[in-house]
């Protein structure tokens, strides 16, 4: 079965940190139009600032002249946000998602940023290609709305 | 984000408000970095209970503090008595990296030897 759309947005913005807040409120907002409870709503924004903030630290290297394109999706029980860098890309994806896997230790990450948007969402699709970008879409289903 | 850092003997009492996210985190580990070595305390202990944000920055800030610490001869705490509904969230997060593998828990600061 298919769900309509009920609501979308699309944003673009510099990948400046000061606009992991900005990506977080925008999208919970959204998802706040269908009324999910508040442990949802945190899943989502903790979820769509470890994307966020991935375009940011490494696909972009803090480089805030690069842009962020954040888009959201809502349906009647679940919202779709998906983000998206040009940045460098993911070699070895699969990799990349295990737990405590980083590339950047000596700032202090901690390698749970893809273990986080896994276990506080519904799907995780990431799709990458070396010095082209990557898409993260992250799938959050309102399970409190009990439809579908 | 809000730092609010009180010493307490040998503990220093660490208790951030607000967002913890990598915009600010550079910030708050500076600021607690440079009070550990001005004070020379020995312990830390962290409040993370009236946070209304936190993703994977604040095991960053935990983990690199505890690193710190511990390097002194210290010993790192986490206050796990929160009251909001926010900070289970907090728990989880913190929980799912494993951070309590070397951070102790503590219910009160009693427990932390003050
Ligand atoms: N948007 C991205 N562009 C390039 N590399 C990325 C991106 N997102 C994640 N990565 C790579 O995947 C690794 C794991 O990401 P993550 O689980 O969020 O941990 P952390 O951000 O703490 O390193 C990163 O260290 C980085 O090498
Ligand atoms: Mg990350």
């Amino acid at each position: 079965m298919t769900m309509d759309r009920t609501n979308y947005m699309r944003v673009v913005f510099p990948a400046k940190s000061e606009n992991e807040s900005l990506a977080r409120i925008l999208a919970s907002s959204m998802a706040a139009q269908l009324d999910p409870t508040l442990e949802e709503i945190s899943d989502l924004r903790t979820a769509v600032s470890e994307a966020v903030t991935n375009c940011i630290i490494h696909g972009y290297k803090l480089d805030s002249s690069k842009e962020i394109e954040m888009i959201c999706e809502l349906y009647e029980n679940y919202i779709v946000v998906t983000v998206v860098d040009q940045g460098c890309g993911i070699a070895d994806v699969q990799l990349a998602r295990k737990p405590l896997y980083t590339t950047d230790p000596e700032n202090e990450r901690s390698g749970m940023g893809f273990t986080i948007m896994e276990s506080f969402s519904d799907e995780l699709d990431v799709e990458s290609a070396v010095n082209k970008g990557t898409i993260v879409r992250i799938k959050k289903i309102f399970h409190s709305l009990g439809k579908g | 984000m809000e730092l609010e850092m009180k010493r307490k003997g040998n503990l220093l009492i660490l208790k951030v408000t607000g967002e913890l996210d990598h915009h600010c985190a550079d910030e708050l580990r500076r600021r607690i970095d440079r009070e550990i070595l001005r004070t020379l305390v020995k312990d830390v202990v962290f409040d993370f209970t009236e946070l209304t944000f936190m993703d994977s920055a604040g095991i960053g800030v935990l983990m690199g503090r505890y690193r710190t610490v511990s390097h002194l001869g210290g010993t790192t705490w986490f206050l796990t008595e929160g009251k909001t509904s926010y900070f289970k969230h907090v728990m989880k997060i913190l929980e799912m990296a494993g951070v309590f593998n070397y951070i102790h828990k503590c219910k009160s600061l009693k427990e932390c030897g003050v």
